[in-house]
């Protein structure tokens, strides 16, 4: 049971979603799991509102998807949006398992975040949460775009350590 | 009436706003009232407190949005919320830009509007390639 891409994302469904993974992996569904967009009317019909090229938009409350993930898995051409760390270890911890590998792809910059790649800052706790649930046997790839470099699960580990660590490693 | 003149937000991807300002502005000349916000890696809360602090909040005013159901255009979503006097226009192109910008405070909103959107439309064209399959 897999989805097409599963990828965290604070913008959840944009521009590069839509027009660089969306036009490589052809999904028919992209689904938005946020509380936040579910539980707000205006939210969920702009993003329903998207233009995505026919895949339907779909959006789904934490603990409503942790219930019926497996069922979406079965589709298999299902893009999985979720907005930060934190929510992947509610789902994580409610048995959400995907077999592939999880994409970071867009965590941007905001006050006290750690820049781990030019589009990946982590908030304070973060960072320790990647590394607990890469530890439970979830994997990392990082790639902003299709066209981009990606960075696998080990050295994406590696950037996670503590900057104090990181310089003992010689990083 | 016109309401005076518009005050404009270009929200886009990158630095696509800032040089339709200074192509606008090579065209038209200086302008007042035409704020630009980039979406270049800011996350969505950043970029809608950004947009709030360019939009006045006591008139009417334009949000200029690239891509339609993209992270600018989802910034755009609480003030549209907040602020009956806010237009947003996706789509936005160099005609659409220059006919808002050279028509405001000339024309009455509703015109102004109009204005905008079938010029925009109307810039759009394509000569040649015709007949292949």
């Amino acid at each position: 049971m897999s989805f097409a891409l599963v990828r965290l994302d604070d913008r959840l469904l944009h521009g590069q979603v839509v027009y660089g993974w969306g036009r490589e992996l052809r999904p028919a569904c992209y689904l938005i799991v946020d509380d936040a967009v579910a539980e707000d009317p205006w939210e969920r019909a702009a993003y329903e509102a998207t233009e995505t090229g026919g895949a339907a938009v779909e959006i789904a409350a934490v603990a409503a998807f942790a219930g019926e993930w497996r069922r979406w898995a079965e589709h298999s051409a299902t893009v999985l949006l979720l907005r930060r760390p934190p929510t992947l270890a509610a789902l994580w911890a409610g048995g959400f398992r995907p077999e592939q590998d999880v994409n970071l792809g867009g965590l941007h910059g905001e006050a006290g975040s750690r820049e781990i790649l030019p589009y990946v800052h982590l908030l304070p706790g973060e960072a320790e949460q990647l590394r607990q649930l890469a530890q439970a046997g979830c994997r990392f790839f990082a790639q902003d775009v299709p066209q981009g470099a990606s960075i696998g699960h080990a050295a994406l580990l590696a950037r996670l350590q503590p900057p104090a660590r990181r310089r003992e490693a010689g990083d | 009436m016109t309401g005076g003149e518009p005050p404009a937000v270009l929200i886009t991807h990158g630095g696509l706003g800032e040089e339709l300002r200074r192509t606008a502005e090579a065209i038209l000349g200086p302008q007042t009232g035409l704020a630009v916000v980039s979406n270049a890696g800011v996350s969505l809360e950043a970029l809608r407190a950004e947009l709030a602090a360019a939009v006045p909040a006591d008139r009417p005013a334009v949000l200029f949005v690239d891509l339609l159901g993209g992270s600018c255009g989802h910034a755009c979503l609480p003030l549209r919320r907040e602020r009956e006097a806010l237009l947003v226009v996706s789509g936005v192109n160099l005609p659409m830009l220059l006919e808002f910008l050279y028509h405001r405070g000339r024309v009455p909103l509703g015109e102004l509007r109009e204005r905008i959107l079938s010029r925009g439309r109307d810039g759009i064209r394509a000569s040649g390639w015709e007949g292949l399959s």
